[in-house]
C-alpha cells in the first residue's frame, strides 16, 4: 500500500515535469495532440462512468461539451473581438459587457463543468427515472441533438453556425492534464468507493441493487452529473486550445469518437479510458494521411469498422471493466522472477 | 391550411411512414433501435444515381435494381454485424448499429463517383410536372408519393397478416424464444424483416429523392430521427402506429413550417422535444401495448 502511494507520487512528479519540460520544447504537432487527448480523455472518464461503470447508455455527451464550450468562449474571448463578431445581432448581456483574463480561466472552467452538471440534473431527473437502455440512449441523444440545433439557431448567444473565432488559446499542457489528473483520480475515487460498488452492482442488477437497499435513481443520477461535469471541462478546453468554436465539432460525431474510445479501453474500466484517449488523439492525428493520400473520409471507415470489430469480437476492449494499478505492474514483474 | 400544404404533408407524412416500418419492425423483433437505418434509406437514393448516370440505365431500371439492392444491403448488414450480437447484451448490439450507421456514411464520402458533395439526384420528367388543383399549383411528385406509400403500405399488411412469413414475423415479435421452440426458423425470418424494412426504406429513398433532390452523404440523418420519432408516437413495434405517426408527423411539421415560418430552423428542436417527452410520458406511444419488464 505504501509503496504503491509512493509509485504514484512518483508517476505525478514525472509527469508535472515532463509537463514542465514538454510545454516549451515539445514538438507542436506533438503537443497539440498530447491536448486533444487530453480532452477526449477528460470527456472519456466521464463517459466510462456513466455508461461503463453504471451502465447507463448515454450518447449525450457532445451536448455538454457544447454547453462547456461555448460557455467558456463567452466568457473568455475579448470584448473587441465579441464586437467584430457581433455586428448585426448584438451579444446578450451580461456576456457583452465584461470578459475574464487569464487569471480567470480556471473560473471559467468551473463554470462549463457546473453549467453542463446543472443542465444534466434537468435531463436526468426525468429521463434516469423513466428510461433505461436504447431508450434512455435515445433521450440524451435528442438532448444533444436539441443543443446543437440551438446553438446554430441563438445568434445573439452562439453566432449561429459562423461558429466564433478569435479566442485566446489559453488551454497548455498544465491545463489539460491538470484537469484530467483531477477528474481521473476522482473517478477512479468513485468508481473504488461504496457508492462506486453500487454503480457497479446497478450495470449488474438493477433489480437486486434496488432490494439490496440502493437508492437507484439518486446513484444513477450523481453518476450521470459527473459524467457532465467532465465533459463540460473537455468542451470548455477545446475551443481556448484551437482559438476557435462552432457547432460543428460537437455534433454527434463528438459521442462516437468518445464511445471508441471507452468501447476500446474497456467499457467500465477509467484509466483504458485515460490509455485510449491519448491512442484515439494520436491515431485520428497520425491516420490523417488516410485522408489525404487516399479519400477524405477514410479515417472515419477505419474507425467505424474498428469499433465493430471491437463489439463483434473482443467485446473487453483493453481493459475490460478492470483498472490499471501498481499492484498489477509490480505482480507482473513478480512473476516474471518467479 | 390550403390544398397545396395538405398534399405538402400528405406526401412528407408517406415518406415518414415508410421509413418508421423499418425502425418500428427491427425494434419488435429485436428490440433493436437500428441507427444505420437511415443509412440505408440514403444509399437508396445513391443506388438510383449510380444506376442512372454510371451505368446508363433507365430510370425506372435504376429505381427496380435500388429497391433490390438496398433490400440485399439490409439482410447483408444484419447477417455480418447484427446476428452475430443476438445473445450479447443489446448495448453491443446499439453500439455496432451506431458503428454501422457512420460507416455507410463514409463509404458513401469515400467513394469515388459520390463522396462528400451534394450531388443531384435523377428525376423522372412525370415525377416534376406541375398541374393545377382547385387553383394550387401541385407537382405531380405530391401525388405519386402517397399512392406509391399507399401501395407499399398495403402489401406490407397482406405479408404481415396473411402470409407464413408474415405470421412469423409477428409471433418472434410477441415471443421469440416460444416461436424457436415452435420450430421455426428464426434467423430465416429476422432476414425477411430486414430485407422487408429496407425495401420500405428504399422506396422512400427514391421518392424522397424525387421530392428532395439534393443527394449527400447526411441526408438519412435527420429523415431517419424524424421517422423514428413517427416510429416511437405511434408505438414503437406496432406497424400500423407507425404509418398513423408518420403522417401524423409529416402533417405537423408542414403545419409547424407553415404558420411559425421564422422559428422552422427549430423544427428538428421540436421534433426531439416530441420524441423525448413521448418516451418520458407515453413510451408505448398512441398505439402502443405496454412492454412487459422482462427479469
Amino acid at each position: 500500500m505504501k509503496l504503491n502511494r509512493i509509485l504514484t507520487l512518483l508517476a505525478l512528479a514525472a509527469l508535472f515535469g515532463f509537463i514542465a519540460w514538454g510545454n516549451k520544447n515539445l514538438d507542436p504537432f506533438l503537443w497539440q495532440v498530447l491536448n486533444f487527448g487530453a480532452i477526449y480523455a477528460i470527456a472519456a472518464v466521464g463517459y466510462t462512468v456513466i455508461n461503463g461503470v453504471t451502465g447507463q447508455f448515454s450518447l449525450g455527451p457532445h451536448g455538454f461539451m457544447l454547453l462547456g464550450a461555448y460557455l467558456v468562449t463567452l466568457l473568455v474571448l475579448p470584448l473587441d473581438q465579441k464586437q467584430i463578431t457581433w455586428l448585426f445581432q448584438p451579444l446578450v448581456p451580461p456576456f457583452s459587457e465584461f470578459t475574464l483574463p487569464y487569471s480567470g480561466f480556471i473560473l471559467a472552467l468551473i463554470g462549463a463543468g457546473v453549467l453542463a452538471a446543472l443542465s444534466s440534473i434537468i435531463v436526468g431527473i426525468p429521463a434516469l427515472r423513466a428510461l433505461r437502455g436504447d431508450y434512455l440512449a435515445i433521450a440524451t441523444f435528442g438532448f444533444g441533438e436539441i443543443l446543437f440545433v440551438l446553438a446554430v439557431n441563438l445568434i445573439p448567444l452562439t453566432n449561429g453556425a459562423m461558429g466564433i473565432t478569435g479566442i485566446p488559446k489559453y488551454t497548455n499542457l498544465w491545463w489539460s492534464i491538470g484537469a484530467l489528473v483531477i477528474l481521473t483520480y476522482a473517478a477512479i475515487r468513485i468508481k473504488n468507493s461504496s457508492f462506486g460498488r453500487a454503480l457497479r452492482a446497478i450495470k449488474e442488477d438493477e433489480l437486486a441493487a434496488q432490494s439490496m437497499g440502493i437508492n437507484v435513481f439518486w446513484m444513477k443520477l450523481v453518476a450521470f452529473i459527473f459524467s457532465a461535469f467532465c465533459a463540460g471541462v473537455a468542451g470548455g478546453l477545446y475551443p481556448t486550445l484551437v482559438g476557435s468554436v462552432s457547432p460543428d465539432p460537437f455534433r454527434f460525431f463528438m459521442t462516437f469518437y468518445l464511445l471508441i474510445i471507452i468501447v476500446l479501453g474497456g467499457l467500465g474500466s477509467i484509466t483504458g479510458a485515460v490509455v485510449m484517449g491519448f491512442v484515439f488523439a494520436a491515431l485520428f492525428e497520425g491516420l490523417r494521411f488516410l485522408d489525404t493520400a487516399f479519400v477524405p473520409g477514410m479515417r472515419m471507415v477505419f474507425f467505424s469498422v474498428m469499433l465493430m470489430l471491437v463489439m463483434l469480437f473482443f467485446r473487453r476492449g483493453l481493459f475490460g471493466e478492470s483498472e490499471f494499478t501498481w499492484d498489477w505492474i509490480l505482480g507482473f514483474f513478480r512473476r516474471r522472477r518467479a | 391550411m390550403d390544398i397545396q400544404q395538405f398534399f405538402n404533408g400528405l406526401t412528407l407524412g408517406s415518406l415518414y411512414a415508410l421509413i418508421a416500418i423499418g425502425y418500428t419492425m427491427v425494434y419488435g423483433i429485436l428490440r433493436l433501435i437500428n441507427f444505420a437505418h437511415g443509412d440505408i434509406f440514403m444509399f437508396a437514393g445513391y443506388w438510383v444515381f449510380f444506376g442512372y448516370f454510371l451505368f446508363k440505365l433507365p430510370w425506372w431500371a435504376a429505381a427496380v435494381l435500388s429497391v433490390i439492392f438496398t433490400a440485399a444491403m439490409g439482410w447483408a448488414i444484419e447477417r455480418v454485424a447484427y446476428r452475430p450480437l443476438r445473445n450479447a447484451p443489446r448495448i453491443s448490439l446499439l453500439i455496432t448499429a451506431i458503428g454501422m450507421s457512420l460507416l455507410l456514411e463514409h463509404i458513401i464520402i469515400v467513394l469515388p463517383w459520390a463522396g462528400g458533395i451534394q450531388k443531384q439526384f435523377p428525376r423522372p420528367d412525370f415525377m416534376i410536372r406541375i398541374f393545377e388543383l382547385g387553383g394550387a399549383r401541385i407537382q405531380a411528385v405530391t401525388i405519386w408519393v402517397p399512392v406509391i406509400a399507399a401501395v407499399c403500405l398495403l402489401g406490407l399488411l397482406y405479408l404481415l397478416y396473411r402470409t407464413k412469413v408474415g405470421r412469423g414475423m409477428r409471433a418472434i415479435a410477441t415471443d421469440m424464444e416460444a416461436t424457436e421452440l415452435m420450430g421455426a426458423d428464426i434467423n430465416r425470418i429476422i432476414s425477411y424483416t430486414f430485407i422487408v424494412g429496407s425495401a420500405l426504406a428504399a422506396v422512400g429513398g427514391i421518392l424522397w429523392g424525387c421530392r428532395y433532390p439534393a443527394l449527400r452523404f447526411d441526408i438519412g440523418i435527420i429523415p431517419g430521427w424524424r421517422a423514428f420519432t413517427a416510429a416511437v408516437v405511434g408505438g414503437i413495434g406496432n406497424v400500423i402506429g407507425a404509418m398513423i405517426g408518420g403522417f401524423v408527423l409529416g402533417m405537423a411539421e408542414i403545419i409547424f413550417v407553415a404558420t411559425l415560418p421564422a422559428y422552422s430552423g427549430y423544427r428538428d428542436a421540436v421534433i426531439f422535444a416530441i420524441l423525448i417527452l413521448f418516451l418520458l410520458v407515453k413510451p408505448t406511444g398512441i398505439m402502443g401495448k405496454p412492454l412487459k419488464e422482462k427479469v
